[in-house]
């Protein structure tokens, strides 16, 4: 029976202020893991420092949610994507959310080929096949989607009858 | 100010693997940058709790077909650290043997592929070429070209005899003529100078806060290198990080050569020290297991991290795999802003990202 | 006898079968079978000497060489892909994976092997396969070549469905666990 040393287990609420202090001390996020366990899920915040490892694990229970970290370490936005997309694990405030579709596109039956195929392929048909666009992320609120948006400018101060006001105005 | 977002990719040929990069652009200028990521996702973590521990690692070998090894050792120790066991010295001293081969090959290859992204044709097939001979070594003990399958739960599936010693220095010494004949084109050429210099800029405050790893890292002055940590035969074969200031791809790519070498003068001294050396391959681990464990290895890329969770069950509960390319994804979204659209596929390809990897 | 536009037609297909373009598509392996078709072309087994080009513009390739076990998300890409190339083309599946998804069947998000996306004409055995057997499977699509897909069914050449199988080597076999 082996257990993770320099293990601490603190609550989802007192996750930031402890994310929080091992960033003041420099301690580098190697990843977390997140297990589903016992109807909620338990993560593990592993650290690094100078080859030393520490871990932070908190339990979430049924219904509840995690915070996302990405305040102190902006590179987590991913693994806390990939938490909610493949564990099902709420992760709240991400500032990138791709929405539960990082990685796949369909939900189907768990296993394709253990499923029935057919109902694999018919989702991929009833998805139209050649949707390329399928994932689009939120960033801060706004989807980025492919095209031309127009970012609206400052008023010109002219009285220039060629003034850019009205081209800008259509989009908020 | 016309904002564009272009998508760049997911089939671009700059990579032989599907990524989507959702560039926003400001003229020429990228101004933000969003990875889309899924088309190489296989679920490969919920496959490996369904299957045993031993037939777990021939999957897992396959996360990623160039740097196999660095996944099968990653993944073996955590099970030994589980089972309790200690493999035996001279199943560490083969490990390490492979596992920096694995380097020298995985380095030549993404040169060749960066020679290709900046035009440089003839750097492409010189650097595959030499390669070459790497994969004839894999070839000569172990008996496939890319995925080589040498490890086992406990030690090492295949030895390595003394008979054999003497071909394979004979291939290393090849390799190194092949590495000094490619030298001038490398670090020499003006052309890979120019091309590279100032482009995906890291500095090193910002490696550190995205917590960047392996030669990403070390090529912005971030002194980092699990290999420290003495896995394998590392506390008997010491290395020190190959470190570069610069931040930019040149300077990963002065990383990655110089690393070419280090790796070199590891696989003799790892062979050096299996000549006469008497033991068995590998140590008995139980098919049952229970607790947690964690295992680190340098993999090409990076650092390369597995988390193993087993509850007494034949298979495991739970397979974390965080992977060199998934910490160093966030490089290109801090790199990307402010370079030109023409350079996109240089700076990405400098961080060597290996999306199979990435995606699992 | 033959009038000058027969021996024009035979002169178009012979020269179809000739230099086949290369789209190399990764349909969610694991690099093993994407590099070793790069290596393919590299100066040790150079297919260039033979006019092998891989190219990145599917609309100028004529031999599609998919690896992979057929992502779901990488379908969609697959097929448009697929699509985009002109006829006369075939398609090459290359490694386990592609053929039946490898060590991967089974694993969710796979729909195991890109026969259910494409009709692929040849199937190239091994984990990865060497680049011997990529080329020996590049080769054994050319002949596919000299018709387009319809035309072949209508002239009762080599049907679409005409399968080539290389046969495995034994040290090419990878054991699959039972599903």
């Amino acid at each position: 029976m082996s257990r993770l040393p320099d293990c601490t287990t603190v609550s989802p609420e007192g996750l930031l202020d402890a994310v929080g202090a091992l960033r003041h001390d420099d301690w580098r996020l190697v990843t977390a893991s997140c297990v589903p366990h016992r109807a909620g899920w338990m993560v593990l915040y592993h650290f690094e420092r100078g080859e030393r490892l520490q871990h932070l694990r908190i339990e979430v229970p049924a219904g509840g949610s995690a915070p996302s970290i990405g305040a102190h370490y902006g590179a987590a936005f991913l693994v806390e994507n990939e938490m909610a997309e493949l564990q099902g694990l709420p992760v709240s405030g991400l500032a990138i959310d791709y929405r539960g579709r990082l990685y796949r596109d369909f939900d189907g039956p768990e296993g394709w080929v253990h499923g029935p195929r057919g109902e694999a392929i018919s989702a991929l048909e009833a998805a139209g096949l050649t949707r390329l666009d399928a994932c689009v992320p939120v960033v801060d609120g706004r989807e980025v989607r492919a095209g031309t948006t127009r970012v609206p400018e400052p008023p010109e101060p002219s009285t220039n009858g060629h003034g850019a006001a009205g081209e800008a105005g259509g989009r908020p | 100010m016309t904002r564009t977002v272009v998508p760049f990719g997911p089939q671009h040929p700059v990579l032989a693997e599907p990524i989507q990069l959702e560039l926003t652009l400001e003229d020429e200028v990228v101004v933000d940058a969003i990875p889309g990521l899924g088309y190489v996702h296989r679920g490969i973590e919920a496959e490996a709790e369904r299957r045993p521990y031993d037939e777990d690692l021939p999957l897992l070998e396959r996360v990623c077909g160039i740097c196999s090894v660095a996944h099968a050792v990653a993944y073996a120790q955590a099970v030994e650290v589980l089972a309790g066991v200690e493999i035996p010295r001279r199943a560490r001293l083969l490990r390490t043997f492979w596992f920096e081969l694995t380097r020298v090959h995985s380095h030549l290859l993404w040169l060749g592929l960066a020679g290709d992204a900046i035009g440089f044709e003839a750097l492409f097939q010189s650097c595959w070429r030499v390669r070459e001979d790497v994969l004839d070594l894999f070839t000569a003990t172990a008996g496939n070209r890319v995925i080589i399958g040498v490890t086992a739960l406990g030690g090492c599936r295949r030895d390595i005899p003394d008979t054999l010693q003497p071909t394979i220095r004979a291939g290393l010494d090849a390799v190194e003529r092949g590495l000094a004949g490619i030298a001038p084109f490398v670090l020499g050429s003006e052309a890979v100078a120019r091309r590279l210099a100032g482009v995906g800029v890291i500095p090193r405050n910002v490696a550190l806060d995205l917590g960047l790893v392996g030669p990403t890292a070390r090529a912005s002055g971030v002194a980092m290198d699990v290999r420290r940590s003495g896995y394998a035969a590392h506390d008997e074969l010491p290395v020190e990080p190959v470190v570069e200031t610069g931040g930019d791809a040149l300077a990963r790519t002065v990383v990655r050569w110089r690393e070419i070498g280090e790796s070199m003068r590891l696989c003799r001294e790892a062979l050096d020290r299996l000549h006469r050396l008497p033991g068995p391959l590998a140590t008995r681990v139980p098919p049952v297991l229970h607790g947690e464990a964690i295992s680190r290895v340098e993999a090409p890329r990076g650092e390369l991290f597995y988390y193993v969770l087993a509850d007494g069950e034949p298979h495991p509960t739970r397979v974390r795999v965080r992977t060199p390319t998934f910490a160093n994804l966030a490089a290109v979204l801090s790199m990307l802003p402010g370079t030109q659209m023409a350079n996109v596929p240089v700076a990405l390809l400098s961080i060597d990202p290996c999306l199979s990897c990435t995606e699992r | 006898m033959r009038g000058p536009r027969a021996l024009w037609q035979a002169w178009v297909r012979r020269s179809r079968t000739k230099s086949p373009w290369i789209v190399h598509f990764d349909c969610g392996g694991c690099n093993g079978c994407d590099i070793e078709i790069l290596d393919t072309l590299m100066p040790r087994f150079s297919a260039e000497r033979f006019g092998v080009i891989n190219v990145g513009d599917p609309r100028q390739g004529d031999i599609l060489l998919v690896t992979g076990p057929a992502n779901l998300r990488n379908a969609a890409v697959l097929r448009s892909v697929y699509d985009q190339m002109a006829e006369p083309k075939a398609v090459v599946a290359v490694g386990s994976c592609a053929a039946h998804g490898g060590v991967f069947r089974g694993a969710p998000n796979i729909l195991g092997g890109v026969g259910e996306l494409v009709p692929v004409d040849v199937f190239v055995p091994g984990c990865p396969p060497t680049p011997e057997r990529i080329l020996e499977g590049v080769i054994a699509a050319l002949p596919l070549l000299a018709e387009p897909r319809t035309a072949r069914q209508a002239t009762g050449g080599p049907s679409p469905m005409s399968i080539v199988m290389l046969e495995p080597r034994e040290e090419e076999v990878v054991r699959v666990p039972a599903s």
